[in-house]
């Protein structure tokens, strides 16, 4: 039996929502169902973005279940039960395959993301798929046994290069508890044994109007938007509380850890992981300076030291928007002429070297490459979702317009030391792909 | 936004540009590949594009990237398919600024010896590592199936071109600049509205300086046909290593961008395998009926108004499913080419068409690289509007006759790179 969805308050029974604030170009707005909707107008282009972000990813899987949050996200795109008495195939995919929009979702450790971007005459269809499938969603064997078959192609397709192979390992020797320790695909062995009952449960614990976010952003005025929202979103029921695992807490590292992988190939990697805080805390921040820094372009310290001097072939680093502390991944690709051993020994080297007076050119450059980029990928109603998604995840949407202010706030002090404390030997793990030929 | 085109005979361009533009971002090409493709030049080329940004004018290598850094700017350079792409950004407060050191990173580069040496090494390693890369290395086998040796399409093998970068110099990486610069160049900018007229005279202006004499070549034209096959060509490459068998499976085609059967054949090779997302029938079938793979598209490449091209389709299969994977793709080809598309199909990709010309609106990068192809393909802003409207008065009954004339799956070629040692049996029994 439902439980009775409990109201927010002060949802104006006019409207169907509640106003809740505005940062800027962007306005929050709650249903009484517990959606929580974000409106960004852009005028002029003739299209809009909505996108949905629920708040379940990889964190929510337990052992033996891993991969299911992406699992259903390809099963979003499956028949509703609307869909089937219309006797079409998939609503969402009808949509694409009639009107040509662009549509995807993707999964990470804290979120599932699913987006259309279209003409805006097609406002009102995208919110009707988007509302259905989140309660309507036939999950059946017909359905899942044969996209389970191309969620296992796509496994495949990561599998077999060395950097994802490198990072499924250093992800589960650094995290013993934290569900952080798989990666978002999952595991292959688990993935073939996904049933149906599975899925169902999945879906109906975290499909849920409370659980979710709606972001709207184009070329669309706000009394339309929320109307159609309203008129969509609001007959959904919240079936109540979000029920989570227990959060697990990753006991202390007490030293180095170290794995190692050989498969035939002519290709060789050292990678350091290092723990980084979560997004978009002022931490991360430094995070991602530090390894714009060391890795990004052909001026960074990396570069100079292992590319140019033909020891490596390509260096590169990952800090990906996490809501928790996560592993970044420092990718450093061998040339014949280097050792797994030298390479390690000259980047702790390099890193415990460092000074504000090294870095500091190389800081305001990447400050300026920081802006100047995040104006030129703001520059369409996709991009502006795609990257508030994050945020929205994080659960602080208005630090999206927080870039300069945090850029200010930081010194090459800060990130000295933040290069001090993640590369910390006793607090990393360190990978080797050997290949064999 | 607003387009304005400009046009003569040493250089073409398109602003594109908006009253409130806070960036600037410029894409200028010029071909190189006329009458040339030998090893020496790919050679050549591969240095050339880290050689022309390692130090110009009163710059060292470090000093430039501090200058075009510290105004955030970016300035990328690629040499593909015969062109020399450089393309350069920034916020529009910077624009004269970055146009002044693009000017002078194409009057003077300084191709300094320890620089070409460091670079000779840098690519080399590049190289190495991209014999691994299986889809790169499908694309190869299948583009080397179907044109010959001096044919810019051609791929030399990995290891004779690093052989060959040994070889390069600093004289080879001034005439080569040199010869780029004596081609019409084309490009297409984004700006504000008042800084348009800006970009164009930077462009006249460094141009006339550069040019120690006139322009004398034109668009990339290509002087070879493409190889005639009696039957299948099945070309594999082996990397023990991937998981995975990356596919391309395609032919050369007769026909150039100025003639209407062109734009017949991509509408049905659209409803065979759109680029991107889920409403191609390959995908339908080969992915979501059939479970073989994750992604198959089909497009048309390296068409241009003076040269035609060829069609492919790319995919991967997991080596258990490459067979299968095959035969289904080649069934799709075959029922396409017997029945054609249907009237349901035909009024979808009228809509979807319809829908990509509105969505380029969302984005002025997507639109200036939509039109930037298209300028390298030897279309004006007239020529692009021609080109819409054929497309939009398309009939199935042209289409499905573009489809069963063109097609041809007796002579298609089949490319696979992967790990295709257990397999090889099979699959040359495919010819």
């Amino acid at each position: 039996m439902l439980k009775k969805p409990k109201k927010i308050k002060n949802v104006s029974k006019k409207t169907g929502y509640t106003f809740v604030k505005k940062c800027k170009t962007i306005s929050e707005y709650k249903l009484s169902n517990g959606l929580t909707v974000l409106y960004m107008e852009v005028k002029g282009t003739g299209v809009v973005t909505s996108n949905i972000v629920y708040k379940v990813g990889a964190r929510d899987e337990r052992a033996g279940e891993t991969g299911l949050a992406h699992m259903l996200e390809h099963m979003l795109f499956k028949p509703t039960e609307a869909d089937l008495t219309m006797k079409i195939d998939s609503g969402a995919m009808q949509f694409e395959r009639e009107t040509g929009c662009v549509l995807n979702a993707n999964t990470w450790k804290d979120r599932t993301t699913y987006f259309f971007s279209y003409p805006k005459v097609h406002f009102a269809r995208a919110l009707a798929i988007e509302a259905e499938r989140m309660h309507g969603v036939v999950i059946s064997d017909k359905e899942f046994l044969p996209e389970r078959n191309n969620v296992l192609s796509e496994f495949d397709m990561y599998f077999g290069d060395p950097y994802f192979a490198l990072s499924v390992e250093m992800v589960c020797s650094t995290f013993h508890n934290h569900p952080y320790g798989h990666e978002t695909i999952g595991f292959r062995e688990d993935i073939e044994r996904y049933t149906t009952p599975m899925l169902k449960m999945f879906y109906n614990r975290f499909y849920d109007p409370k659980n979710a976010t709606l972001t709207i952003v184009g070329d669309i005025d706000e009394k339309t938007a929320l109307t159609e929202v309203v008129r969509t979103f609001g007959p959904l029921v919240s079936v109540g509380e979000i029920v989570r695992n227990i959060p697990a807490v990753e006991p202390r590292q007490e030293g180095l850890r170290r794995i190692t992988i050989e498969r035939e190939s002519s290709t060789n990697i050292v990678a350091f992981g290092i723990k980084h805080d979560g997004f978009p805390t002022k931490e991360w921040t430094q995070t991602q300076l530090l390894a714009s820094i060391l890795t990004e372009g052909p001026d960074s310290i990396l570069y100079t030291k292992l590319v140019d001097t033909g020891l490596a072939s390509k260096v590169e680093m990952s800090v990906e928007p996490t809501c928790e502390t996560n592993l970044g991944l420092l990718y450093v690709t061998l040339t014949k002429k280097a050792t797994h051993a030298q390479i390690e020994k000259i980047v702790f080297d390099v890193v415990a070297s460092l000074t504000s007076k090294d870095i500091t050119l190389l800081y305001k450059k990447v400050q300026q490459k920081i802006l100047t980029s995040e104006i030129l990928g703001r520059e369409s109603s996709l991009a502006i979702t795609r990257e508030l998604t994050e945020y929205v995840s994080a659960g602080c949407w208005e630090e999206y317009f927080t870039t300069e202010a945090t850029l200010k706030s930081i010194t090459p002090q800060d990130i000295i030391k933040t290069a001090q404390k993640i590369f910390t030997q006793k607090h990393m793990s360190i990978g080797h792909f050997i290949g064999k030929k | 936004m607003d387009f304005k085109e400009y046009n003569s005979e040493q250089n073409g361009g398109i602003s594109i540009t908006r009253n409130d533009e806070r960036t600037f971002s410029v894409l200028l090409s010029m071909s190189y590949a006329k009458h040339i493709h030998d090893i020496k030049t790919e050679a050549i080329s591969y240095v050339y594009t880290q050689a022309l940004l390692a130090g110009c004018g009163t710059y060292t290598r470090a000093q430039f990237l501090d200058a075009v850094n510290l105004i955030g700017a970016s300035i990328n350079l690629t040499a593909e398919n015969g062109i020399v792409t450089i393309s350069f950004s920034s916020l529009d407060t910077h624009q004269e600024k970055l146009q002044a050191q693009v000017r002078t990173l194409l009057m003077s580069p300084t191709f300094a010896q320890s620089e070409i040496k460091r670079i000779k090494e840098l690519v080399t390693n590049e190289l190495i590592e991209s014999k691994e890369d299986a889809k790169m290395r499908s694309l190869e086998v299948f583009e080397n199936a179907l044109y010959t040796k001096n044919d810019y399409r051609y791929n030399f093998d990995t290891d004779a071109l690093i052989a060959e970068i040994k070889n390069v110099n600093k004289k080879d990486l001034q005439e080569f600049h040199q010869y780029a610069l004596q081609s019409k160049w084309m490009f297409t900018c984004i700006s504000k509205t008042q800084n348009a007229k800006k970009t164009h005279e930077f462009i006249n202006k460094t141009q006339q300086l550069c040019l120690k004499i006139k322009v004398v070549h034109e668009y990339l034209e290509t002087n070879t046909e493409a190889n005639i096959f009696a039957k299948k060509v099945v070309a594999l490459a082996s990397i023990p290593s991937k998981q995975n068998i990356e596919i391309n499976i395609g032919h050369s085609l007769p026909f150039t961008q100025d003639e209407h059967d062109y734009y017949a054949f991509v509408f049905g090779l659209n409803v065979l395998g759109k680029w991107g997302g889920f409403a191609g029938r390959l995908m339908s079938t080969v992915r979501e009926k059939e479970g073989l793979t994750y992604g198959i598209y089909a497009k048309t490449e390296t068409t241009s108004r003076v040269s035609p091209g060829y069609w492919r389709i790319m995919t991967f299969f997991a080596p258990d499913k490459v067979l299968r994977g095959i035969a289904s793709t080649l069934r799709e080809i075959e029922l396409i080419k017997a029945k054609g598309i249907t009237q349901i199909e035909f009024d979808r990709f009228k809509t979807i068409l319809e829908t990509g010309e509105i969505m380029r609106g969302d984005s002025l990068q997507s639109t200036a690289r939509y039109h930037h192809g298209l300028q390298m393909a030897g279309f004006d802003l007239e020529g692009m509007k021609k080109r819409r409207a054929i497309l939009a008065t398309l009939t199935k009954k042209e289409i499905n006759a573009a489809l069963k004339k063109y097609l041809d799956t007796s002579k298609l070629c089949i490319a696979c790179a992967g790990p295709v040692a257990s397999k090889t049996k099979e699959l040359n029994a495919l010819k």
